[in-house]
């Protein structure tokens, strides 16, 4: 295989373990079983303003790189655990950034548990999270070489309304993430090792 | 390799960056003026509070709207051109500032005038094209109060008006400007013309003005104050004169100064219409007072003699009989000069003769009295002198009398044709006695006269035939 094809090849396997990622996540996190993976908005541009915050959080690993973000509105989310019984008292944008930067760290940690799964180890940053404006200064060029970087974007929808991810990478190896495999956690749950 | 205490200290760091982050977001989300950014597109990709005030949507609805359907069909022209021509520039720096008015949240609602200050924003990611930020300030209060005051200046009667250095009338501030002209006043007009056909008189003295006020402008605000002298002396314009709307206006112009030098000037025209008459009326009054003291000389003073009339001598010696009766005065005499064989002279060198006698006397007595002594011209060649007298001499009327006696007798008369005359008076003094009238008094004068006159003439005395 050239390098051209594997990097494709790691790059539709990343690309797919984030968004089931991200889908295992919402519904684990938001409490509901109806999250779907929707369409990009028509004529989206990756690095478009999408929405008024982002949580962004940052895993590294020796061959990789990546930034994932996740894009909402307050009030989609104050909309939504309002209407799972949360007091509106609670739910100032204070507590639904901290709440969104929580979603943003557990699919980090998740996707870190799945890319530990396939033998490699990321570390993982904080989660931050600033206003959507700031997408304007994000970089997404793709480029290809040694380092092969793209970005991606997709959008999730359920009780939350419509969240939006996008991410960007760096992959150092390209060939090393062509086998990579979504490890659904949930699956395991429940089951006995019996040795 | 990083060890955790290097990953807690960047973790911390960009914890503080977050925060640092945030409040500046939350500064421009809470300041007064309207903030947005916009993309390629004039869609809101950032809003303030401001903004979603007063477009009346919430932070999540305003985003992605476009900016420019707030703002009528005009302005939207206007602010579109503005953008477009700003994202064609090749300056980074480049800026656009324009007052426009914004709709905002309903079409009832009536529109509010921003300043708006348009710049590129710059960025990384190209998706949202040339970005563009928007700060605007709200003139709508500044217009609120500039109405309230142009109200003002409409209401009050005063003429204000704008005057560039050339003398043209650059904004009419007040409706009373038409009605004190008499005619619709016009930015572009000349001041000096409108107030030069109105008054032709004044036209130099304009003249002279506004050519000061033209020297005065570019230069600094002391120069005008040597001018202004000139200028407040400036007359007042009469308008219509003669006519029914007659007017009289008193124009002052007071200086509009830019970066420290005279610029422009307010002209203030003030309706001096009422002074100017009241001044006429002042004058009016003046005039009938003084032809009032005139006739009022005339007729207490004997032209002749320069002496008072008997008029005069009724109202004047009864007020000092009164003071004397009230103790006030402590004597009160009374002379009475008859002059001696006068038909003599009238007879002999005629009557132009007699007359300067009698001014001749007249002189003498006047010369030989203080301010407060009352002379009297009483008949034909009859004098009365009242003395107040608060002196302990009790001779000083008969002193006085016999003072205007000797000087009479002394005094050479020219008659006409070079002849000299001299004439004598005889005098009666009486001193007035409590409770005693005028009438009584000068009879009592009369008396002591007579026996002058029989005693030989050209004397003085103070008692009568067979007193002791």
């Amino acid at each position: 295989m050239n390098v051209d094809s594997d990097a494709q090849s790691s790059r539709s396997s990343l690309l797919e373990v984030l968004k089931k990622v991200s889908v295992t996540q919402a519904n684990q996190y938001f409490e509901c079983e109806n999250v779907v993976l929707v369409p990009s908005p028509q004529n989206h541009v990756l690095g478009q303003v999408l929405k008024r915050f982002i949580v962004m959080i940052l895993l590294t690993g020796s061959d990789i790189r990546m930034t994932f973000k996740v894009h909402f509105n307050p009030e989609q989310v104050r909309a939504c655990l309002l209407a799972k019984g949360g007091k509106a008292q609670d739910l100032t944008d204070k507590h639904l950034v901290d709440f969104m930067k929580e979603f943003g760290n557990c699919i980090g940690g998740r996707a870190s548990r799945v890319f530990q799964a396939n033998g490699i180890g990321l570390g993982m940053s904080i989660p931050l999270c600033t206003r959507g404006i700031y997408e304007i200064y994000a970089d997404y060029q793709e480029k290809t070489g040694v380092v092969v970087k793209f970005g991606d974007f997709w959008g999730l929808d359920g009780p939350f309304g419509v969240l939006y991810f996008s991410c960007y990478v760096e992959l150092m190896a390209a060939d090393q993430l062509q086998r990579l495999e979504y490890v659904d956690e949930q699956s395991d749950e429940g089951e006995l090792d019996f040795l | 390799m990083i060890n955790s205490n290097e990953l807690q200290a960047s973790h911390r760091i960009l914890s503080m960056l977050e925060y640092a982050c945030e409040y500046s977001e939350k500064i421009l989300d809470n300041i007064p003026n309207v903030f947005v950014v916009l993309n390629q597109h004039n869609q809101v990709i950032r809003a303030n509070y401001s903004f979603c005030s007063l477009i009346g949507r919430s932070m999540e609805e305003a985003l992605h709207l476009d900016f420019t359907s707030f703002f009528t069909v005009e302005n939207r022209e206007i602010l579109m051109r503005n953008l477009a021509q700003l994202r064609a520039s090749q300056d980074s720096e480049a800026r656009v500032q324009v007052k426009l008015e914004i709709a905002g949240a309903s079409t009832d609602a009536p529109a509010k005038a921003f300043h708006w200050h348009i710049f590129q924003l710059e960025h990384i990611s190209h998706a949202d094209g040339q970005v563009i930020s928007i700060i605007g300030d709200d003139l709508s209060s500044l217009y609120q109060t500039e109405l309230k005051l142009m109200s003002i200046f409409s209401s009050i009667p005063l003429g204000l008006m704008v005057m560039d250095g050339a003398g043209v009338i650059e904004e009419v501030l007040s409706e009373y400007c038409h009605v004190l002209l008499n005619r619709h006043v016009q930015t572009g007009d000349l001041l000096q013309t409108i107030l030069g056909d109105e008054d032709p008189k004044h036209r130099s003295e304009l003249g002279q003005i506004f050519k000061a006020l033209q020297e005065c402008v570019g230069q600094e605000t002391a120069l005008f104050a040597n001018f202004a002298q000139g200028i407040e002396s400036a007359r007042d314009i009469c308008i219509d004169r003669g006519g029914r709307n007659e007017k009289w206006i008193r124009p002052r112009f007071q200086p509009i100064v830019k970066n420290k030098r005279i610029d422009r000037y307010m002209v203030i025209l003030e309706d001096n219409t009422a002074n100017v008459t009241a001044q006429r009326q002042v004058e009016k009054a003046d005039l009938l007072g003084r032809q009032a003291q005139a006739l009022y000389e005339c007729a207490i003073r004997d032209p002749l003699s320069g002496l008072y009339t008997r008029l005069f001598m009724n109202d004047s010696v009864k007020r000092l009989l009164a003071d004397f009766g009230r103790g006030n005065i402590r004597e009160l005499s009374l002379l009475l000069f008859d002059i001696d064989n006068f038909k003599s002279v009238n007879d002999t060198y005629g009557h132009a003769a007699g007359d300067t006698v009698i001014r001749s006397f007249g002189g003498i007595i006047r010369r030989s009295l203080r301010d407060t002594d009352i002379p009297v011209r009483y008949g034909g060649e009859e004098f009365i002198v009242v003395l107040p007298n608060n002196d302990t001499n009790e001779l000083g009327s008969s002193i006085v009398a016999e003072r205007i006696r000797s000087q009479l007798e002394k005094m050479d008369m020219d008659v006409g044709n070079g002849k000299m005359i001299r004439v004598t008076a005889s005098c009666g003094v009486a001193k007035c006695h409590k409770r005693e009238s005028l009438d009584e008094l000068i009879e009592r004068a009369d008396q002591y006269l007579y026996h002058a006159k029989h005693t030989g003439k050209n004397r003085i005395c103070t008692k009568a035939e067979g007193e002791e």
